[in-house]
């Protein structure tokens, strides 16, 4: 229990430093995402008023709907031609990750680690979890792309307020062939997990995506009524490591909890093939089209 | 071997029927979710759409309505031209008609038969010329000039004006010898007067009688009142009536704008709520005190400004003689010849030019011998403020009065800022003329020395 109090007191240090820092400002515009997608009610409307408060993500919104990816048949020059041309949607998530990316910016690479392989990483785990979510239960599956996205935020903390530490852990695991939030629990007391979950509750949102990315090492921890959706984004979490999709910070994971989450989602191994072969499709195709290339451009 | 392979390819087309199933699955759902999303797309494209052409009906109305707006005003600005252009017409016409008046008393002695006809005469250019100060103030009207005002003076000008169209009502003042100068807009002040004399009027259809009042008062005499009057001095105007009154019902919403006890269509119900936000605006107070049958007394309270008033002269007492020289510039003939003749009654040695150019012709030549110019403000070509700026020119130290049938407002202020020696209105009686001829011509000229 005072490890747990020790614990808070530690992450609440760092949070109130995330508060006056860059990474906060992506968070009125994120959390206005997650918002309209989160209510019935919102409209595009809504959606277009968030993201053109932020010129320079409307311009790259713009550019990303406009790129061959996304096979628009005409030049989109406004966001409520993207709505139409592409689709409401898919204006939702270009926007949330443009958005989130801005604080994925760290270039340099260490231990195998570097912030675009971490951002490689997660625009998979976004988008095979929502792939998921639609092929296998028929649901949108919004949410569990903003998860996937958002998931190891705790990461991007740790490197820019712990940067010394950080490298530690970093190098520590690779050395001791270790998950990364094993070396992180070693050194700190805490994991990457946990300064996510705290964040994002910070930030107020949905629970559902809090108890997801302060779970998604361990979904079988997650209380019943959001089980479903941790455990999906610990298989697409899972899947993109085993295939070396961007950055890797659990090389070591559990066969045994996979295992458990696809008989309680009640998936087949060779249905999650399928998705993922076509997953990794698309994720050649965005590389192809120079979608990951934010960091290299910086932001203006 | 053959039965093994067999199996192995029932198991084989088993698995892949298995696979074809996910992907038929797979296909269903996603193709059935992309349905609903281009539904949604499209449905909130369209609301965005409807959005945007309530955003530009909404802007077109409002252009509209400021074109209206802007109508409006042109309209009642180039009402306010014309207005200004007779008033300038007619006090030059006015000029000529006080000129000769003026002319003609100075050669008639007091027992002549003529001479009180004379002074009638010049009684009703005075009267005439009233007319055209308040076409003149409506030609003004909007924009705002505060300046030091003597309520005494206005009261009785405004008065005066009144008694002319409401012979019923006799009108009694009682106006405080040394009153306090306030600091208002004359116009509005005017209007706030007539529009309590008109009031009054009415509430006494069958005649009656009218008592003005003013005094100087402090915050302190303003105690009990339902506002916290700020401290200070004030000058109080009163105007009591001797009409139908009103009960405390109506008393309380009098100054309400539209209201009326006079039925509809006897008034606009604007009057009292104009002059109650002029009151306002000017950081005045006003007070009503009314009983049924009893009359009605309404009391403003003007914010005073320190100083106390110049004694009001009455200009019309003696005529200053003098021999200097002095260059008229006018280009109409009534007021250049009037002036002319004028000028030389009084003795001076007169040079007439009838154009600003010829002004200047005249003046260059004679700069040392020309000891003071009276220029006129408006004329074609080269106007007064030309003229002024080429005498400055030619000669610092000239002395020039400017005379104009508009108002001091405006183009002729401008003038005297840059540092004109004074100013005359026309029309002018010769008794005026001398005095402000005599008051710059023995002036030291300190400022340029």
């Amino acid at each position: 229990m005072a490890l747990e109090e020790e614990r808070y007191e530690k992450i609440s240090k760092i949070i109130e430093l995330v508060d006056r820092s860059e990474i906060s400002s992506i968070q009125s515009v994120v959390s206005g995402v997650i918002d309209v997608i989160n209510d019935p009610q919102s409209s595009a409307k809504d959606l277009k008023d968030i993201i053109e408060i932020d010129p320079p993500l409307t311009a790259r919104v713009l550019k990303v709907a406009n790129s061959a990816y996304y096979y628009s048949l005409r030049k989109i020059s406004e966001i409520q031609h993207a709505v139409i041309w592409i689709g409401f949607d898919v204006v939702k998530e270009i926007a949330l990750s443009q958005k989130v990316c801005e604080v994925f910016d760290q270039d340099e690479t260490i231990s195998g680690y570097s912030g675009s392989s971490l951002w490689k990483h997660s625009i998979a785990v976004a988008l095979l979890g929502k792939m998921i979510c639609r092929r296998e239960f028929g649901e949108r599956g919004e949410n569990a792309y903003a998860a996937g996205l958002l998931h190891d935020i705790g990461i991007i903390v740790e490197n820019q307020f712990l940067e010394n530490d950080f490298i530690d852990i970093l190098k520590k695991a690779e050395h001791e062939k270790k998950n990364l939030s094993v070396s992180e629990y070693e050194a700190l007391g805490y994991t990457h997990t946990d300064i996510g979950k705290m964040l994002t509750d910070h930030w107020s949102f949905p629970e559902e995506l809090v108890v997801a990315i302060g779970n998604h090492h361990n979904p079988d921890k997650a209380p019943q009524e959001f089980s479903k959706f941790a455990s999906t984004l610990y298989i697409a979490d899972y899947l993109c490591q085993e295939r070396g999709i961007g950055y890797s910070d659990a090389p070591f994971c559990d066969p045994g909890i996979f295992r458990k989450c696809l008989k309680r989602l009640d998936v087949k191994g060779y249905a999650l093939d399928l998705i993922v072969k076509d997953m990794e499709k698309e994720i050649s195709m965005m590389e192809d089209q120079g979608l990951f290339q934010y960091d290299k451009a910086k932001k203006q | 071997m053959t039965k093994r392979k067999n199996n192995n390819s029932i198991e084989e087309i088993e698995r892949e029927n298995l696979i074809l199933k996910t992907k038929v699955k797979h296909l269903t759902n996603d193709l059935h979710l992309t349905r609903q999303e281009n539904e949604t797309s499209t449905k909130n494209y369209f609301e965005i759409y409807s959005d945007m052409e309530r955003k530009v009906e909404e802007r077109t109305r409002q252009v509209k309505e400021l074109q209206k707006q802007s109508q409006q005003a042109k309209k009642l600005e180039s009402i306010g031209t014309l207005a200004g252009g007779i008033a300038h017409n007619f006090n030059n016409l006015l000029m000529g008609i006080q000129g000769n008046a003026s002319l003609m008393l100075v050669e008639t002695n007091s027992g002549h038969p003529h001479f009180e006809k004379l002074k009638t005469i010049q009684k009703l250019v005075r009267n005439g010329a009233r007319l055209t100060k308040q076409l003149l103030g409506y030609a003004r009207e909007g924009q705002y000039e505060i300046k030091a005002i003597s309520l005494n003076q206005l009261v009785r000008e405004t008065s005066g004006t009144f008694s002319t169209t409401r012979k019923e009502i006799s009108i009694h003042q009682e106006l405080a010898d040394d009153l306090y100068v306030i600091e208002a807009d004359l116009g509005q002040i005017e209007q706030v007067l007539l529009n309590l004399y008109i009031n009054a009027a009415e509430a006494m259809p069958q005649g009656g009688s009218l008592l003005l009042k003013t005094m100087n008062v402090t915050h302190e005499d303003m105690k009990d009142k339902c506002y916290k009057p700020k401290q200070g001095n004030y000058v109080l105007f009163s105007l009591t009536d001797t009409g139908v009154g009103m009960d405390r019902k109506t008393m309380e919403r009098i100054f309400e704008p539209f209201f009326t006890s006079r039925g509809l269509g006897n008034g606009t119900g604007l009057g009292l709520a104009s002059v109650y936000g002029t009151v306002k605006a000017h950081g005045g107070y006003i007070d009503v005190y009314s009983e049924k049958g009893h009359g009605a007394t309404f009391k403003i309270y003007l914010p005073a400004i320190g100083m106390k008033p110049k004694k009001e002269k009455n200009a019309d007492t003696d005529v200053m003689k003098g021999r200097e020289t002095v260059l008229l510039v006018d280009d109409e003939d009534v007021v250049a010849d009037v002036g002319d003749q004028m000028l030389r009654k009084l003795g001076y040695e007169v040079l007439v030019a009838r154009s600003g150019k010829e002004a200047i012709q005249y003046y260059e030549p004679k700069r040392d011998k020309i000891d003071m110019v009276i220029l006129d403000m408006i004329m074609p070509d080269m106007n007064g403020g030309e003229v002024y700026d080429r005498i400055k020119e030619i000669n610092p130290y000239a002395k020039i009065l400017l005379s104009s049938g508009y108002s001091i407002d405006g183009q002729a202020a401008d003038i005297l800022e840059r540092g004109c020696d004074g100013f005359i209105q026309k029309p002018f009686s010769m008794e005026v003329l001398s005095g402000r001829i005599r008051k710059i011509l023995e002036k030291r000229n300190d400022r340029l020395s």
